[in-house]
């Protein structure tokens, strides 16, 4: 499975938000797509799957093994969700059904995507609990008797359920400790490794980029602004956004980026760090071109 | 989880207690000498003496202490002797159980009703808000909760019966005259169960563990009549100990008003002729069904959603 | 503040000023009979026409909104008072006072409303009074409730605490820490109370059990139009109308107050 995004816009309520996105993941790559909050990573994922909000107008193609997704009808993309792209969201507990035993909420998602009896359903869902490290014992409880690192992994489970090609995990196990976080890293490079399925993720922690993927990029205000090997991107970043991003975390010392964070309904034709970007010329007043995997002039 | 069940059971035992305690002394300081009004009742008021009654009141034990007389009753009353009626000397119990199953018979064909309508419609009106089925639930639900059964009644009886002459008006032959007493029932009951299942599914809809599911691949039938339906029901069930009173009184009614030969009808005869032994019957059994269905609705309300719990 | 909750409060303040002020618009004395008019059609003189007995039927109407509205707030009234001290008392002190309480909370839930009224009207007799103390007697329990919610949870927070700590006394602590935050829900279910009240007592007065004769009241009204049902719909409409009409508005105010609070959906019955 391979998946390409060609020149995507996503529109929402009349604000481009998300402009010219190119981006590819081979078959069992893990890829990291980073950046600040409100830079537009949820909404990428979520145009992937094509669960945006009302109002919303995508442009562009979305690839998966050839099929543009954003041509499929509703119906069509229904298939594919949770089958053949699983998703993990932020915080575990919003993504559980609160009336709902765990177990039977795997169990679910398994019969929906594959037609099997209820009790080999109810045998993939206890071979999933295991696999992410939840006891077995946990399959009758409830979302709200399990601490947030156990919801966590009960939620990485279902997402396994439909047996995916493509698992995007959206800041997935950021609402959690520093502890707890490595671990959930830990379960997600080993159950990806394990079914061969490709990993999008989507945080804004270096580390577990770092940790899990071997090719990323950076987002900001909605564009893509580089993409590079994993250690390039942190080690050697080239586009100045990307760059100062880097710096501003590392050990040698907070700087942060002056400025604020963009507008989006107010954003200008040219290059979008143009008003933050200590390099800035003339020549950014034009929205820049890809050089080399780097959206800048310089 | 047996252990639940059973502290249930006792507490609704001890609420039922309560409310048999709590009718009794309601009676008890009622103005007015019972033993006469027995009297009253057996040799007519002509026939009274002074005599009679105490004879009356020697017979019926009216001269123990209060509180004796309601152990006595509670006594006779947990083997299902709840006495003689005044007005007319029929055991208490055989004539509500009589009773009771046309009572029975009107509330659970009006339930039904109601539950067929107002769930399809609160579920389908939180789905499309804003669309013209949920706005015309949403009037209709305003409109049903705000018509009381009085009017509700009357008003069918206007249409259905004297216009349009299409259903009796009153007594109880046969189905069609169950119609109008069931009709009015349902009305209101309907029209609120709607209007807290619309609420409650609107609140569910917007929660992330819905988006989670539409992620999940699963289609929209199922998020709405499954998914999202049972969390929803939850504040719904637990209000519905509170409809059922709602409907008990509204059988009162309605079986006032269209003649139906019912428990409630017997309870306002009972009450405007003071006869006290057959109102004690009512309420007890009244009570007792009430605890009991606000039992059932609390062990319903934990299954829809488990996040409830019991204190 | 929203163009449909504006409408609210222009609404529900125009059904008070109706009810209070409304008598003072009647063309005729409501309890005035007139037998050689009865059921007459409407008039100049009988805007409305009138009823059974001759009455002036829009007469009868507006004094009754004035019965009604008055009843319904002593009986809203009422069953706050009582309500919030017993939820204040079991929530603040715990224990065997809150258990006791508890109970008696749930004795008189598992009793209908009109059950209570039919009981209490046929050992006091008949009276408006001894509805509106029925109907108060079966509306305290939900505030109760409410009430005692927020007070055990509120009473364990920080600075509660803090301000028994320093001395402060149960009736200052009460008054400006426990009682504000139950303040929107309780404010919600009054106005809800308002309208079942409105509901409950024209049930009542249909019955018999409420006002006595001549007290226009729209549910006795009702009561007295079913002999003309088939000649004299309006005799029917009309009362029945105003109920409607102003159970509805208190509905859809307390619908849209509850909204505005965010609360829960168990303030409303």
């Amino acid at each position: 499975m391979a998946l390409k995004i060609e020149g995507l816009s996503v529109q929402v309520g009349g604000v481009p938000i998300l402009k010219d996105i190119d981006l590819a993941i081979a078959e069992g790559e893990h890829f990291a797509v980073l950046g600040e909050s409100g830079a537009g990573k949820s909404l990428l994922a979520l145009s992937i799957i094509r669960l945006l909000p009302a109002g919303s107008r995508p442009e562009g193609r979305i690839l998966l093994d050839g099929t543009d997704l954003n041509a499929l009808t509703q119906q069509e993309m229904r298939k594919l969700r949770g089958r053949t792209i699983g998703m993990v969201f932020e915080q575990p507990w919003s993504s559980l059904n609160p009336a709902f035993s765990c177990g039977s909420q795997i169990a679910g998602v398994v019969r929906l995507h594959h037609a099997v009896s209820p009790a080999a359903a109810r045998a993939r869902a206890r071979h999933l609990l295991r696999l992410t490290g939840v006891p077995v014992e946990r399959y009758t409880a409830f979302p709200h008797q399990l601490s947030g690192g156990m919801q966590q992994r009960v939620a990485i489970a279902i997402a396994l359920a439909g047996d995916p090609k493509l698992i995007i995990a959206d800041e997935a196990g950021t609402a959690l400790d520093q502890e707890r976080q490595d671990r959930i890293a830990a379960l997600l490079q080993s159950v990806v490794s394990e079914t061969n399925a490709a990993l999008l993720l989507i945080t804004h922690q270096f580390r577990l980029a770092r940790a899990l993927c071997s090719r990323g990029a950076v987002m900001y205000a909605g564009q893509i602004v580089e993409t590079a090997q994993m250690e390039m991107l942190l080690d050697r970043p080239r586009h100045p956004y990307a760059r100062m991003l880097v710096d501003a975390v590392s050990p040698s010392g907070f700087r942060p980026i002056p400025g604020a964070a963009p507008e989006f309904a107010s954003m200008s034709g040219g290059c979008r760090f143009q008003p933050r970007c200590p390099f800035a010329e003339e020549q950014c007043a034009k929205p820049p071109a890809w050089t080399g995997d780097v959206r800048c002039w310089k | 989880m047996w252990f639940q069940l059973i502290r249930h059971a006792a507490l609704a035992v001890f609420t039922a207690l309560g409310v048999a305690t709590l009718s009794f002394m309601a009676l008890a300081v009622a103005p007015g000498d019972p033993a006469e009004a027995l009297a009253i009742a057996r040799y007519g008021t002509a026939g009274i003496t002074q005599q009679r009654i105490e004879q009356v009141r020697e017979e019926n034990g009216l001269n123990a202490p209060r509180s004796v007389q309601f152990v006595r009753w509670l006594g006779r009353a947990a083997t299902g002797d709840l006495g003689r009626g005044m007005v007319r000397s029929v055991p208490v119990s055989e004539e509500i159980s009589h009773r009771l199953l046309k009572t029975a018979q009107i509330a659970a064909t009006a339930i039904t009703l109601s539950l067929l309508i107002a769930i399809p419609c609160g579920i389908l009106s939180a789905a499309r808000p804003g669309r013209w089925l949920d706005r015309a639930c949403s009037i209709a639900g305003l409109l049903g909760a705000a018509t009381p059964g009085i009017c509700t009644a009357l008003l069918l009886t206007l249409v259905f019966g004297l216009w349009l002459g299409w259903l009796p008006v009153a007594g109880s032959h046969g189905a069609s005259s169950l119609v109008l007493p069931v009709l009015t029932l349902a009305a209101a009951n309907a029209a609120w169960t709607m209007k807290m299942l619309r609420a409650s599914m609107i609140e569910v809809l917007e929660q992330p563990f819905i988006r989670a599911a539409y992620a999940r691949g699963f289609p929209e039938k199922t998020i709405l009549f499954r998914l999202a339906l049972k969390p929803a029901l939850a504040p719904v069930v637990n209000i519905a100990g509170a409809q059922f009173l709602l409907l008990l009184e509204g059988s009162v009614l309605v079986e006032a008003i269209f003649a139906w030969p019912g428990v409630g009808r017997l309870l306002v005869e009972s009450a405007l002729a003071r006869d006290y032994p057959m109102i004690l019957g009512c309420t007890l059994v009244f009570g007792l069904a009430c605890v009991l269905v606000n039992s059932g609705t609390d062990v319903l309300a934990a299954y829809l959603d488990p996040r409830q719990v019991q204190e | 503040m929203t163009t449909s909750e504006r409408f609210c409060i222009v609404a529900v303040a125009g059904i008070v000023v109706l009810a209070l002020f409304g008598p003072l618009f009647a063309p005729n004395d409501p309890a005035a009979v007139s037998v050689e008019n009865r059921l007459a059609p409407p008039s100049m003189r009988y805007p409305l026409g009138t009823d059974g007995l001759g009455r002036c039927v829009l007469s009868r109407m507006l004094h009754a909104g004035r019965v009604t509205i008055f009843a319904a707030l002593a009986v809203t009234a009422t069953g706050l008072a009582v309500g919030t001290s017993a939820g204040l008392a079991g929530g603040y002190w715990g224990g065997r006072t809150d258990a006791i309480l508890n109970y008696v909370v749930n004795v008189f839930l598992s009793f209908p409303a009109l059950l209570l009224a039919l009981v209490f009207v046929s050992v006091l007799g008949p009276g408006l009074h001894h509805g509106i103390a029925a109907l108060a007697a079966a509306s305290w329990m939900r505030y109760a409730r409410v009430v005692r919610g927020v007070v055990r949870t509120t009473r364990q927070l920080t600075y509660v605490q803090a301000a028994l700590a320093m001395g402060a006394g149960p009736f200052h602590i009460i008054r400006f820490h426990l009682l504000p935050p139950a303040a929107p829900a309780l404010w919600v279910m009054a106005v809800f109370g308002v309208a079942n009240a409105i509901l409950a007592l024209a049930v009542l007065s249909f019955l018999g059990l409420g006002v006595v004769p001549p007290t226009p009241e729209w549910g006795a009204m009702i009561e007295a139009s079913r002999p003309f049902l088939r000649t004299h719909p309006g005799l029917l409409l009309w009362p029945a109308g105003a109920l409607i009409g102003f159970a509805a508005t208190l509905h859809w105010a307390g619908e849209t107050l509850r909204r505005r609070e965010r609360l829960g959906l168990e303030v409303e019955r």
